[in-house]
Parts: structure tokens; C-alpha cells; sequence
């Protein structure tokens, strides 16, 4: 811009020197991306989108993610195979058959399901475990981490004290005692331990942007105009920790995914009646020293394919839902 | 500076009682209790089954279970005691047989049960103590955290330094793709992968353990510190190759983290006034790097390596039931098949402890290497 500035503008013709600046003015104003935002005048979502937009690795974070997705919903329908036939009755093979024509990702050993079958129906499964899991987590978080930060004080201390304590036994070594316990390998119930110990980390996140926030005037207006306690957390104060929390809550879809997996592959997690990534792996370990790769490698692939597309996304909202990042 | 620490010493009591309390109601939440592993022999019972709930204090209300558990409650009343004499024999509970509070040490006259005095019981499914259970472990599950966090720690600044004197350039964009699909890998399934291919197919290394069962003794045996003073070359590559894959295994999966915060904390040391003093005296490039960025850098990285310690012992429970190594994470998984509550209990406690102890650990170390920080 100063650049421009200190050329010499050339006046067309009939046209006055300053008139001559104003427009070179003008045109380069237009010329800027902040022109179009804010001539559309477009609120924080669709801002957010196109910051989402420009970010290359988010972009392919979505794409592996919603084709994982994808497959998931409608693999299980148009693949000519499922889970309620054995598909050779009569046959044990204690190895399996590898990839080929017509079972491209293999058959397991033993009862020789088509992996990929097993690969997609695992990952619908999958998918609606971390999904739902987090949600259950995001609003225990928001709910804890909402009240102790808007209170502070005693309320506060308590509360905290409770997620410190939570936080010195590891998340995995307890999910497995509840999943092995109370979860009867129904995957509900595996989908409800994981969200009722998942929720720490975005507690102690919404507490922190919430100590900060209730310091703000519009607070202090909310409270001067009579508005209740919790209607100032949740409709006041939330929306502005919203972008934090979205972002975690996507990382945290990833976190589940693994920890089921493996809580499921250890055969304490979800029963083999309901293929998930994880528990489609627990009869693979057997087999693999013997160099069948399949069975273990395809399920396993899905896994990082989608927690790898959550984490790109997870990164790219978080620069997105910046609104302090430029376009 | 010793006030700090003894300020942080009491601050943790709390939150190891809580987490007491959490530990024993998980537990609680287990369906039958010790004695359900009768349930199925005929030739046990009832009245024997009543007699091991006595025996063992399961007949008493679970508030003194637990206050026994901890070491508060002697193990001395039963319940007809109780309904006598309501007061007394409540307060009895919480006296020592040598006339003083229960949970003081047993050298000043305390008692000798319960979690305060390091008896965790016995492992109910071998009878042996839950001490010797987890004691035998740990020294495994030491020993392969141990070496994974001196890799782990190098690789991570070895990565974030290159990465961050790099920024944006080619050795970045590598080490940023690396350190996020490592971030995505499932541990369990990357252990499987290293099985497939360097014990399966390239046939180099072992496929899982911690010795080789036909050359070497048992670990932790007389015979094996045995041979191990014997042939000390012999047994450490014995057990140097057994390492190789579970420490891969835990390294790339946990380095992500750590590679970033590095290359953060060096990026941002490398934008200092004291960087570019240093550069226009004309100190050496490396020399700048190591000596002037990175010192500096570290502040941060040494608190959040001492934030993480806790993780090697969660990282082994994926790691060792994968490659079979005898640690404390396997220990656990084995308590949980087998509803081994005791030794359950005792390894929890021992996590607790551990992460408790880890965070006084960086918040000390912190106060220790960063001269600006004051100890309020």
C-alpha cells in the first residue's frame, strides 16, 4: 500500500489530481480480500469457513474423514456380504486367504469373514462410538468446567479437586475395569464409560476461558439486568468459548476411536457380535506371525486414516474458528 | 524453597485421598465381590462362603472396608462389637493395638494394615502378596519406560530443533507429516505392524518377552542376575534386541507431542534480542542453536517431559501386552480378566502416586531451572 502511495497517480483525462487519488485509493481497497467480507458483511460461521477453506491439510482431513464416513453408512449395504451368514459353514481355515478378486482385502482365518466387510461395518461402529462418546464427554465438560469457572471460589476448588484426582488414575486403565465390569460387551454401554471419563480435559478448558470471560462488562451487564446464573453461562458466556470447545470435542472423536479400539481388541470392550476397528484386530495376533497381514493391516489402516483426517481437521478449525487469523 | 516443596507435599494429600476413595468405589463397581470365583465350585458352601467374607472383613459395611483398606481402621473389631457398644467401638476401630491412632506409622506404636503402611493385601487369585506381585513387575516396566524415554526424549529435540531452525522449509514439512501420522497410530496396531514385518516376514528380532526362554533364566531370578554377572554382554543384547520393538512402539506413537512443543519452544527462543546479539557478535551459528536458543528452550520442555512420565506406564499397558513383556501393564490387564480386585487396587494406587509425585516433580524442576519464578 505505501508502495502505491507514493507513485505518482496519473490523472485521466478531465479528472482532477485529488479525484485521480481517490480513485487509485478506492480501487485498491476493493482490490483487498477484507473488501468482499465486508461488504457482505458475513458473520463469524461464514468467515470461519473460508479461512477452513483456504487451509490445504484441513481439506484433506475432511476428505479421508467423510469418505471413512461414507463408507461406513453405505458400504455395509451394497457389499454383497454380511455379518449374520457364515460364509463357508463347513470349512475352518486356520489361516485365511489374502487379498483377490471378489475379497479385496482378504478373508479372516478360522471363520473366514471378507475383511472388508468386517473393515466397514467396524467403521460405522466406530464412527457413532467416538462421535457419541464425545458428545456425552463435551457436555459433562461444558456443564463442570461452565459452573466452576462462572463461580469460582469454593465451588471452583471442589470441582477441580475432583478433576485432579480423576486425572492421577489414567483414562485407559479405568475405562477397562468399567468395560470390563459393567460393559457386557454391548457397545452402548462401552459408548457411555468412554463419555462419562472423557470429559476432564474440556472441563478444565471451558473453566479456564470462563475465569477469564466473567471478568467481561457484558457479564456484569447480564447480572445488572437480572439475568439468572445459568442463562449467563449458557447463553452468554458459552458462545464465546464455543470455538475452543468444538475444536476439542473433534480432537477428542480421534482419542475415543483409538481407545475403544484397543479396549475392544483386548477383548474387554465391545463384543465381536458388533464388529468395531478394534475388536475385528482381537483374533488377528494369533495369525500374523505366521505372515497373514491382511486381517490386521486393513482394520488397523482405517483407524489411522480417520483419526489422522480428525486431526487435520481438528487443526484446521482451530485456525479457522481463530478470530484473530486473517483470511 | 523447601517451604515451596512442603506446601506442594501437603497440597497432594487431598487429591491422593480422592483418588483413594475413586480407586476403592471403581472397584466396588465389579459384580460378585472376592468371593465370586466360589460361586461356581459345588463342593464350596454357603456357610463357608460366610465364613471367607468374615475371615477377609467382606461382612462389614464398606465404609469401614475401605477405612480398613487405607490404613485408618485396625482389622481388629467385628460387628457384634460394633452393635454392643456404638461409640466405643467405633472409636476402638481407629486405635491401634498399641493404644494410639491407627494410621500413625508402626514404628510409633500405628498399625500395620492397610495402603498407609504398604500392605495392599494379598492377590486373590495366587495368594501372593499384591507387594511382591507389583514389586516383580515394576522393575520391567522401569526398564523399558526407562529406555523409551531417553529415546524419546532425543528424538523429540533432536526433531524440534531441526524442525524449528528449518521452520517452514523441507526437513519441517517432513517432520510435521511424520509427527502427525504418528500421532494417529493406533499403539496397539503399530506394534502388530512391527511384529508382521521385522519377527514375521524379516525374521530379525523377537516377536515379544523380555529374554530368550531357551538361553536365558527367568528375569528378576538369582539365576538370571547370575548369568548376568557371568556373561553380562551375552544377556544385555539378549535383552537389548527384546527392546527394540516395544521401544519403537512407544517412542513413535508418544514423540509427536513433544517433536511440536520442542520446535514451538525454539521458535520462539530463536525470535529473542539475545539470539540476535549473539548472532551479531559473531557467535557461530550452531553454537547460537545449542548454547543460547536451546538452553532456553528447554525450561518449558523439562517441565512438560516431567508432565509426561505418568504416560510410560500407560503407554505399557498397550506395549507390553503387544510384545508380552512381564511389566506392571500386563500385570493389570491379567487382574483385570481375572477379577483380581487387590492387586487392581494396588497397581491404581501406584499410578496415582506416581502421577501425583510427576507433577510435584515438574512443578519443582520449573521453580529449579527458571530463575524467574519465586517460590509464593
Amino acid at each position: 500500500m505505501d508502495e502505491r502511495k507514493d507513485a505518482p497517480v496519473t490523472p485521466a483525462v478531465g479528472e482532477s489530481g485529488q479525484d485521480a487519488y481517490i480513485r487509485a485509493e478506492v480501487e485498491e481497497l476493493e482490490a483487498s480480500p477484507d473488501y468482499d467480507v465486508a461488504l457482505e458483511s458475513l458473520g463469524q460461521w461464514e468467515l470461519a469457513w473460508r479461512r477452513f477453506r483456504k487451509h490445504r491439510m484441513a481439506i484433506v482431513g475432511s476428505a479421508l474423514f467423510f469418505t471413512m464416513v461414507l463408507a461406513g453408512v453405505v458400504g455395509p449395504f451394497i457389499l454383497p456380504f454380511d455379518l449374520y451368514t457364515i460364509p463357508y459353514p463347513d470349512v475352518i481355515d486356520s489361516f485365511g486367504r489374502g487379498p483377490m478378486l471378489g475379497h479385496p482385502f482378504g478373508e479372516t482365518a478360522r471363520l473366514q469373514w471378507d475383511v472388508l466387510m468386517l473393515v466397514v461395518n467396524g467403521t460405522r461402529l466406530s464412527l457413532l462410538i467416538g462421535v457419541l462418546a464425545s458428545i456425552i464427554a463435551t457436555v459433562i465438560g461444558a456443564l463442570v468446567g461452565g459452573i466452576a469457572g462462572y463461580f469460582g471460589g469454593l465451588v471452583d476448588t471442589i470441582l477441580m479437586r475432583i478433576v485432579d484426582s480423576l486425572l492421577t488414575l489414567p483414562l485407559l486403565f479405568v475405562v477397562l475395569v468399567f468395560t470390563k465390569f459393567l460393559g457386557s460387551g454391548n457397545w452402548l454401554s462401552v459408548t457411555i464409560i468412554f463419555g462419562l471419563f472423557g470429559w476432564l480435559g474440556i472441563a478444565r478448558l471451558v473453566r479456564a476461558i470462563l475465569l477469564s470471560l466473567r471478568e467481561e462488562d457484558y457479564v456484569d451487564a447480564a447480572r445488572a439486568a437480572g439475568v439468572g446464573n445459568f442463562r449467563i453461562i449458557f447463553r452468554h458466556l458459552m458462545p464465546n468459548a464455543l470455538s475452543p470447545i468444538i475444536v476439542a470435542t473433534t480432537l477428542s472423536v480421534a482419542g475415543v476411536i483409538i481407545g475403544e479400539a484397543f479396549v475392544s481388541f483386548l477383548g474387554f470392550g465391545v463384543g465381536p457380535e458388533t464388529p468395531t476397528l478394534g475388536n475385528i484386530l482381537s483374533g488377528s495376533q494369533d495369525t500374523i506371525i505366521n505372515g497373514n497381514w491382511w486381517w490386521a493391516f486393513f482394520p488397523g489402516a482405517a483407524i489411522v486414516v480417520i483419526v489422522l483426517g480428525i486431526n487435520f481437521m481438528g487443526d484446521g478449525l482451530r485456525d479457522a474458528l481463530d478470530p484473530r487469523a486473517k483470511i | 524453597m523447601i517451604g515451596f516443596i512442603v506446601r506442594r507435599l501437603i497440597g497432594i494429600i487431598p487429591t491422593l485421598f480422592f483418588s483413594s476413595l475413586l480407586i476403592y468405589s471403581i472397584l466396588l463397581t465389579a459384580p460378585g465381590g472376592p468371593e465370586v470365583r466360589f460361586a461356581q465350585n459345588p463342593k464350596v458352601t454357603t456357610a463357608q462362603i460366610d465364613a471367607f467374607r468374615a475371615r477377609w472383613g467382606l461382612d462389614q459395611p464398606i465404609p469401614i472396608q475401605y477405612c480398613r483398606w487405607i490404613g485408618v481402621c485396625n482389622t481388629r473389631t467385628g460387628t457384634k462389637q460394633l452393635a454392643d457398644d456404638p461409640v466405643g467401638g467405633l472409636a476402638s476401630l481407629f486405635i491401634s493395638p498399641q493404644g494410639v491412632p491407627n494410621f500413625l506409622p508402626s514404628g510409633l506404636g500405628g498399625g500395620d494394615n492397610g495402603v498407609l503402611h504398604g500392605d495392599f493385601g494379598y492377590s486373590s487369585t495366587n495368594g501372593q502378596p499384591v507387594v511382591s506381585v507389583i514389586g516383580g513387575r515394576i522393575a520391567a516396566t522401569a526398564i523399558l519406560g526407562g529406555v523409551a524415554l531417553v529415546v524419546w526424549i532425543a528424538l523429540a529435540l533432536f526433531s524440534g530443533v531441526i524442525a524449528a531452525v528449518n521452520r517452514y522449509g523441507k526437513a519441517d514439512t517432513i517432520i510435521t507429516i511424520f509427527n502427525y501420522v504418528g500421532f494417529s497410530f493406533p499403539t496397539f496396531w503399530l506394534g502388530l505392524m512391527l511384529i508382521l514385518l521385522f519377527a514375521g516376514t524379516l525374521n530379525w528380532l523377537p516377536s515379544g518377552g523380555m529374554w530368550d526362554v531357551r538361553e536365558v533364566p527367568i528375569f528378576g531370578t538369582d539365576e538370571y542376575t547370575q548369568l548376568l554377572r557371568e556373561r553380562p554382554v551375552f544377556v544385555l543384547l539378549d535383552l537389548a534386541r527384546h527392546l527394540v520393538l516395544p521401544v519403537i512402539t512407544l517412542v513413535f506413537v508418544n514423540i509427536a507431542g513433544d517433536s511440536r512443543f520442542v520446535r514451538a519452544a525454539m521458535i520462539d527462543a530463536l525470535g529473542q534480542d539475545y539470539v540476535r546479539t549473539a548472532r551479531a557478535k559473531g557467535v557461530a551459528e550452531r553454537r547460537v542453536i545449542v548454547g543460547h536458543a536451546l538452553r532456553n528452550a528447554l525450561l518449558p520442555v523439562v517441565t512438560n517431559v516431567a508432565l509426561e512420565l505418568p504416560f510410560l506406564f500407560t503407554g505399557a499397558i498397550v506395549t507390553e501386552t503387544i510384545f508380552s513383556w512381564p511389566g506392571m501393564g500386563r500385570a493389570y490387564i491379567e487382574a483385570v480378566s481375572e477379577y483380581d480386585y487387590t492387586v487392581l487396587m494396588g497397581i491404581l494406587v501406584v499410578t496415582a502416586l506416581i502421577v501425583v509425585l510427576a507433577n510435584l516433580l515438574a512443578d519443582i524442576v520449573y521453580a529449579i531451572v527458571d530463575p524467574r519464578i519465586s517460590y509464593g
